[in-house]
């Protein structure tokens, strides 16, 4: 991973929604949703404002608890997985504005103190996948409508 | 097993408005051709739906579930859904016109309508549904009646009424609901997470039940809860919980293959209530313990437990549902609900989340 690289959320794929320090975002096609607390959604709202890897991994040095070499390895280690979940996608062009005065979840907690760094987290599930499986095995009329035969129907929809 | 495609090489499918006008004849002549057509009015989440039956045979597979909601009958209804099946009528509708490849999840066609018309097929229940959102028209069509399966009778029309509800005011939702008369809490959560369990616990109690599988929440100003179906699903092994729903249930004879399918509404009709504020989104989850407790949650976790099966079991659902549902559980407090065993108990703990801020 280029420390340079800067990444989008990969809209319309992706969608989220943040609630004061979490994160919920669902991935239509693959049917896989997530959920992102703490520092895990401080990186995805950094990266999707504009900001590198390493200018993120900055960021958080300055809000949290812990040595920059860390951070920053951990920081890497969690856009890499965003990105391989397809949740992030690199930005086309370099010349981006970056977002200002987003309020981090450390800040939100309001502590005088630095927050210590925890390893971001990304909280996968995948138990909705079977509602896009492809449509049952069926037969096809004459004209052209498929139909499921009642024996291979499943024995419930959800 | 056929394979063919539908649209042969040298055939260019018809546009999705002419294929939604020759279904519509389709019906048109299905009506002429039968001797009894039958008309009925409902309220569905505060709007007036007419639905036009062709001939006698759809009626009954899937009125049951709205009986609650019966209306007068309305000259200008702001919904008309027209309703026919070849096997009694003897009409087929206009061949489709994609490819059998293009058949997707949740019913869809893919690359098929656009935003005024919306066109969809679901192969696991043999429906095709068409809406036009201009003439808020709509058009069902099966082969034959008696092939709907049980879970299509027990929330029927579930993917014309999304389509033409979201544009409405409307939004479909995956959840249970039932309350008091001074408010109701949203049951959410996946297959299996208790919601049925309980709304019938809660409906025993004697609270108002609005439906354990699917409901309408008003998305325009308030955070209302609108009736859809007053059907109960039920595992059959569960039934012995609910000896009062028995009477109710219309499918004992097939309780090997289906679960227990319940009209609530003839059976209790002081108990299914058309609407109620909504006080609380609770998170039900079986424990396994005796006693049910609730705390508090995070609208987040809320959001994890409503949207994701909500919108992938509705065609065309996105992210208009996901901000939709998002904006909704924010206006209201949210409760994880720890079932116990002792069902007796889950009526006082959702009445207690219901008032609490």
């Amino acid at each position: 991973m280029d420390p340079q690289m800067r990444f989008r959320i990969n809209r319309p794929e992706v969608v989220c929604e943040s609630f004061d320090g979490e994160v919920v975002a669902i991935h239509f096609a693959s049917g896989n949703y997530y959920s992102l607390a703490g520092v895990a959604a401080d990186i995805l709202e950094l990266l999707d404002d504009g900001y590198t890897v390493s200018e993120a991994s900055e960021s958080l040095a300055r809000l949290y608890d812990g040595e920059s070499h860390d951070i920053g390895g951990a920081v890497r280690n969690f856009a890499d997985e965003l990105q391989q979940e397809n949740l992030i996608v690199a930005r086309e062009s370099a010349d981006v504005a970056r977002g200002t005065g987003r309020k981090m979840s450390a800040e939100s907690q309001g502590a005088a103190e630095k927050v210590a760094f925890e390893p971001p987290r990304l909280e996968k599930y995948s138990d909705m996948q079977d509602l896009l499986l492809l449509d049952p095995i069926h037969d096809v009329d004459e004209i052209g409508w498929p139909s499921v035969l009642p024996e291979t129907r499943a024995a419930d929809q959800r | 097993m056929r394979t063919v495609a539908s649209i042969s090489p040298e055939r260019s499918p018809i546009s999705p408005e002419s294929f939604f006008d020759g279904v519509y004849a389709s019906f048109l002549r299905a009506e002429r051709a039968v001797e009894n057509s039958i008309v009925r009015s409902y309220n569905i989440g505060g709007h007036k739906v007419r639905l036009r039956f062709a001939g006698t045979p759809l009626e009954p597979v899937l009125t049951p579930a709205l009986g609650h909601l019966a209306g007068e009958p309305d000259a200008n209804p702001a919904l008309t859904v027209c309703l026919f099946d070849s096997a009694s009528t003897g009409i087929e509708p206009p061949p489709p016109q994609w490819s059998e490849g293009d058949y997707i999840a949740r019913g869809e066609v893919q690359g098929y309508g656009d935003a005024r018309f919306q066109i969809g097929y679901n192969v696991g229940t043999g429906v095709l549904s068409l809406l036009d959102m201009h003439r808020n028209l709509a058009v069902y069509w099966v082969r034959d009646a008696r092939q709907i399966p049980y879970w299509e009778t027990g929330a029927p029309l579930r993917t014309l009424l999304h389509w033409w509800m979201r544009g409405h005011g409307r939004q479909l939702a995956h959840a249970a609901a039932v309350g008091t008369e001074g408010g109701a809490a949203l049951l959410v959560g996946k297959g299996g997470s208790g919601k049925s369990t309980t709304a019938l616990a809660c409906l025993a109690a004697g609270m108002r039940y609005l439906g354990d599988d699917y409901v309408l929440l008003d998305t325009a100003t308030t955070s209302t809860v609108y009736s859809l179906y007053s059907t109960a699903k039920l595992d059959p092994a569960q039934m012995h919980c609910f000896p009062e729903l028995l009477p109710a249930v219309v499918n004992a004879d097939r309780l090997a293959t289906e679960k227990a399918l319940a009209f609530l509404h003839p059976h209790f009709p002081d108990r299914v209530a058309r609407s109620l504020p909504v006080s609380a989104v609770l998170l039900p989850r079986i424990t396994g313990g005796a006693d049910t407790r609730f705390t508090t949650a995070s609208p987040a976790t809320a959001l994890m437990a409503l949207a994701p099966s909500t919108i992938f079991q509705l065609a065309g659902a996105g992210q208009e549902e996901f901000r939709t549902l998002s904006a909704f559980v924010r206006q209201v407090p949210c409760f994880a609900l720890e079932l116990g065993t002792d069902l007796s108990q889950i009526p006082g703990a959702v009445r207690g989340t219901l008032g609490k801020d």
